[in-house]
């Protein structure tokens, strides 16, 4: 965190000046509305006019102040947080695919975009209340020393008996609060869960009950809510009482100077300074830790925490991964065991696939297809038993060249804000004929001819102006064109109508590439030309005869 | 739903109350306060102690009302929120039963999370808001003028130029907030699909090129947000000028006042206080009245979605199915496509039929038509000779039993999630885990049938869960048994027993609509009907 702040120096610097602008601006309005009322006392016109001039003045610096204050700090805050986005993406970017996966992406997601304006949020923010309040304090406090040193060390004293009450609070609401939300979260996930139902508790005619279950659920939540309303209001308003109180006290203790002789203009500017002091400390303490929180916040996306190795490549397993890819015959599935989130999902698998083949994956959602997918294209590593490629040790593999040899056609298609050209071919220089044969295998040859662009079409944003089924021909094009050993396909036809979905498995089975394939589609007369069916059940790999499979469990 | 929250206005009304006698007390220290200063400009030492312990006293009741009031508002908020709830959730619950698919149900979910939300923090909190801080106004007013109308006149003249500059300040302000979410949703939307495709860019050595772009749009989405806070800088330092001139100007006025004479030291305090008691309401107010507003538009959206389409009049209650379901010339067509062009076929009692077809070709249409959840256009339902359309849904159901592909899991016990809270005897209930090869399930745990299902069964196979529904279809004891992808989550084998062990039930019709079949099993059925381009029609053996 350090580096990153003293890597602009000098703007950092005067950030911190800039912070200290808005305790100059507090400090001068006191001292100007201290002037006005010592005219009350005077009853000196001239002293008026002349009060009048000096806060007006006051009113137009301190504007300027806060202006300036406000620029010096955003173009700080604007680098820096460039800064912070670019480290956090650069560490996901680093890590390696089988690292990746073992975090969901919605924390990823919260990484870039939610923890980012946390961070914004805490630390900047905070870091500029806690200049602002230490500082107001500080000042006051020596100011009002210099004034009168018996009264300062008294509103020393109360203020520190202030910051006490406030702790003591605090805790309470943090943990109230949480309650609340998550009581709320439970209810959410209840009543989604009980819509979903209804239909069934309809056809059964017991949405009565249910109802009541609900009702109950709501009245939980509000009861909870209701301890948090009335402790947070009952805080606020005895915070105010206090305030009110403490200031009345001052107010009272500071007049009886006044029959001892002191100014009302004195006393007016030590009322207001000994006002500000008494609640900065309360406020700002807790902002301390805020900041704390931020700068780990930083940490985490960052990968910068104390300890943590820069970089995961590396594997649990350390072990090294060198040898080039080579797929000539065989690769063998042997007593393959993983678990995926606690759950089961393959258990003592044994599967031989052979180069050139055409395999069908079927099985219930959650049996572990996909898991399959990704175990053989290299994205988990952490799993027992073996799998092997003629014979080596698919951990032994180098990633790279394996990723060079293996394709993957799956749900999600990314594209890039360029070319349809350069999404097919991913930057890579291609033959042009062999592009016009991908496009027209896979199926694009349409959208290409309702653009005179053709192939220079401009995807635009995340591929805004194409259907799903459109990026997806785009995903299988990347496919053929790479020409490679392996084919790894999840659904690939999904988003397709009932004719492209034909022509395009028909393509896909005609390749010179080993497909492995999960699809829940049947096209009559070409999903049986698969070799053969692989069907996940209890963690066990089952191989069947695409003829016997189809012709016995076919639908007319 | 505005009524549901306008039955709680007693509880408002005694919240408001009791904060306006926070207000009359805050006043009333206000001028005990001025008059101790004002002890102090003529010196009188004696009646300014005597004024100071009447301050006191009206300080020490400061406290319990703050706390009695967070009391009241606490429960006011609570009645209100419950009673919207609540009220919300009984009409969804009263809908048709064709208005749960699952569209619907994110639609019912969504305005509960977001717009009953807003209701809450908008309008329940804004109606307290706005009549607390109007009857502050009122008190405020009371109280200034109780010293100086002049000041009074000067104060609100000010706080008027003030509200007006805060509100055309406002709107570019908001403008300018507005722009930025723009741009964070797109560039939200880029880092998703950066995630989904993190393999791929991986395996395809996309490295640099994606950093590249990333950059790019960072430094973009950054500079743009600096360009939004240069200009709210500027916005709001003209606003914080505007507003502390006119704060200097007031404060200014009191003190010349007291140079004229028609004002003391205490007055000129007082005032300065309560000004900031008028001043901070009407913000308030106007922060409030907005959100109030715009809580009309929501409220109309929550009705909308509540509101109950009228349904048919039904009259005849069946407690038996005697002897057939006839479709007889039935057509009906959904949005824009025709799916069934008179077409007519018939079920009847005891025997097994398979339906079969492609994907989107009238089974599950079918299905529903035979559930009542929509009427034919043209043709008729017959059920033993009497028109579906007018037989009372809840008798009809009790007839029925569906088994379907996503089964709902309550949270409960194994046998209230079989038995759907039916009295069953036991034995039965066991013979109905046989039949469905649920028996190993209930077995592994000790607990057995008493066993809690969390989560809508998260740690339940999806196996598991299809079992489960079947077992809950065969104990409804139903006359006819409507089976919708119901063994797509099971393995061939079990699929195949349970298929056996449903067509041997006696006495009962069973529709199994399913594009999964078994040589073995498609001579136990009685028929099977092909249902496509429009028409449901037999397949010959």
């Amino acid at each position: 965190m350090k580096q990153l702040l003293m890597k602009r120096k000098k703007a950092f610097a005067f950030y911190l000046l800039a912070c200290f602008f808005p305790v100059i601006n507090q400090l001068m309005s006191q001292l100007g509305f201290a002037l006005m009322i010592g005219t009350v006392e005077s009853q000196s016109m001239n002293q008026f006019t002349l009060a009048l001039a000096v806060t007006a003045g006051i009113v137009v610096a301190s504007s300027l102040l806060q202006l300036l204050s406000r620029f010096m700090r955003i173009r700080f805050m604007r680098d820096t947080l460039l800064d912070i986005r670019l480290e956090a993406f650069d560490k996901i970017l680093s890590e390696s695919v089988a690292s990746f996966s073992k975090k969901s992406k919605e924390v990823y997601l919260s990484h870039l975009i939610n923890d980012i304006n946390t961070f914004e949020q805490h630390f900047f923010h905070r870091l500029l209340n806690i200049i602002f309040g230490g500082g107001v304090y500080v000042f006051s406090i020596i100011i009002l020393m210099f004034l009168d040193f018996w009264f300062a060390i008294g509103i020393l004293a109360v203020s520190l008996g202030v910051f006490a009450i406030t702790k003591t609070f605090e805790s309470k609401t943090v943990a109230l609060q949480q309650q609340v939300s998550e009581l709320n979260e439970q209810l959410t996930v209840k009543v989604s869960n009980t819509f979903n139902g209804l239909e069934i508790l309809k056809l059964n005619n017991i949405e009565e009950k249910f109802l009541g279950q609900t009702f109950e659920a709501v009245d939980h939540v509000e009861k909870k809510r209701f301890h948090y309303t009335v402790f947070t209001e009952g805080q606020r308003g005895l915070t105010n009482s206090l305030s009110f109180i403490i200031f009345i006290g001052i107010l009272m203790v500071l007049m009886l100077k006044a029959f001892d002789g002191t100014s009302i203009g004195k006393i007016t500017f030590m009322l207001q300074l000994a006002n500000g002091c008494v609640w900065p400390i309360g406020q700002v303490v807790p902002m301390f830790n805020e900041l704390k929180a931020s700068i780990g916040i930083y940490q985490k996306i960052t990968g910068t925490q104390a300890g943590s190795p820069e970089g995961a490549e590396q594997t649990s397993t350390e072990q090294v991964a060198d040898v080039p890819f080579a797929f000539h015959h065989e690769i063998k599935i042997r007593d393959l065991a993983f678990a995926y989130d606690g759950k089961v999902v393959l258990d003592g698998a044994n599967f031989v696939l052979q180069k050139g083949k055409k395999y069908l994956v079927k099985g219930p959602s959650g049996s572990g297809k996909t898991t399959l997918l990704k175990l053989l294209s290299k994205v988990y590593e952490d799993y027992d038993g073996q799998i092997t490629v003629d014979g080596l040790d698919y951990k032994k593999v180098d990633i790279n060249s394996f990723n060079h040899k293996i394709s993957n056609i799956y749900q999600d298609v990314f594209l890039f804000e360029d070319t349809l050209l350069n999404n097919i071919t991913l930057f890579k220089p291609m033959d042009h004929s062999k592009v016009e044969e991908a496009v027209e295998r896979a199926g694009l040859s349409e959208l290409i001819s309702t653009r005179t662009e053709g192939l220079q079409m401009k995807i635009e944003e995340n591929g805004k102006n194409l259907s799903g089924g459109q990026r997806q021909r785009i995903a299988i094009a990347r496919a053929i064109l790479r020409d490679s050993e392996i084919l790894f396909a999840d659904e690939a036809t999904s988003s397709l109508n009932e004719q492209l979905g034909r022509a395009i498995e028909e393509t896909l089975l005609k390749l010179d590439s080993t497909v492995i394939a999960i699809s829940h589609r049947f096209y009559e007369g070409i999903t049986e030309k698969y070799d053969a069916i692989i069907e996940i059940k209890n963690g066990v790999l089952h191989e069947y005869d695409s003829k016997v499979y189809f012709s016995e469990g076919v639908a007319l | 739903m505005k009524h549901e929250i306008m039955k709680r206005i007693p509880l408002l009304a005694v919240a408001v109350f009791v904060a306006t006698i926070g207000f009359i007390l805050d006043g009333w220290i206000s001028i005990e306060m001025m008059n101790a200063i004002d002890t102090v400009i003529d010196k009188d030492r004696e009646l300014f102690i005597q004024r100071s312990l009447r301050l006191m006293l009206a300080v020490s009741l400061l406290v319990p009302s703050q706390l009695l009031l967070a009391y009241l508002k606490g429960l006011y908020k609570k009645s209100a929120i419950t009673g919207a709830k609540k009220h919300f959730l009984k009409q969804i619950f009263k809908k048709d039963i064709r208005s749960f698919q699952s569209d619907n149900n994110a639609e019912y979910l969504s305005c509960m999370t977001n717009d009953v939300k807003v209701i809450e923090s908008d309008y329940i909190d804004g109606l307290f808001e706005i009549y607390a801080n109007v009857m502050n106004f009122i008190v405020g007013i009371v109280v200034i003028a109780y010293v100086s109308v002049a000041a009074l006149g000067v104060g609100i003249l000010l706080g008027v130029v003030g509200m007006v500059v805060s509100m055309v300040m406002g709107k570019p302000l908001e403008k300018q907030q507005k722009q930025r979410s723009e741009f964070y949703k797109d560039y939200t939307i880029y880092i998703k699909e950066f995630l989904s495709a993190f393999q791929i860019i991986k395996s395809y050595g996309l490295h640099a090129k994606v950093k590249d772009d990333f950059h790019k749009k960072s430094e973009h989405i950054q500079e743009r947000g600096y360009q939004i806070d240069r200009i709210v800088s500027y916005i709001s330092a003209t606003q914080n000028f505007l507003m502390m001139g006119i704060l200097y100007s007031l404060m200014a006025f009191s003190v010349f006042l007291t140079l004229k004479g028609a004002l003391t030291l205490g007055g000129v305090i007082l005032i300065i206080n309560n000004m900031e008691k008028i001043l901070r309401p009407l913000m308030t107010i106007s922060e409030w009245l907005p959100k109030l507003n715009a809580s009309k538009g929501i409220f109309k959206r929550i009705d909308d979605l509540l509101m109950i389409k009228p349904s048919e009049p039904e009259s005849v209650e069946i407690n038996d199915f005697k002897a057939e379901l006839t479709f007889d010339q039935v057509s009906f067509s959904f949005e824009e496509n025709v799916v069934f062009d008179e077409t007519s076929f018939r079920f009847d009692k005891g025997k097994k039929y398979l339906v079969v077809g492609p994907s989107g070709g009238g089974k599950s249409t079918m299905l529903r038509l035979i559930r009542k959840y929509f009427h034919p256009k043209e043709g008729i339902i017959l059920l033993d000779g009497t028109n579906l359309n007018d037989i009372i849904k809840e008798s009809y159901f009790e007839q029925l039993s569906n088994i379907e592909q996503q089964v709902f899991i309550f949270e409960d016990t194994i046998r209230n999630n079989l038995c759907l809270y039916k009295e069953i005897s036991d034995a039965e209930i066991w013979s109905a885990i046989e039949r469905a090869g649920l028996t190993q399930f209930v077995k592994s745990h000790a607990e057995g049938l008493d066993r809690m299902l969390y989560d809508n069964g998260k740690n339940i196979s999806g196996g598991e869960k299809s079992r489960l529904a079947i077992a809950r279809g065969l104990l409804q004891n139903a006359k006819i048994i409507i089976l919708d992808e119901a063994f797509s989550s099971l393995d061939r084998q079990t699929a195949k027993q349970i298929e056996k062990t449903l067509l041997t039930l006696e006495e009962v019709t069973i529709i199994n609509v399913s594009h999964v079949i078994f040589e073995e099993s498609k001579a136990l059925y009685d028929a099977t009907y092909l249902v496509k381009n429009q028409k449901v029609s037999l397949v010959e053996a």
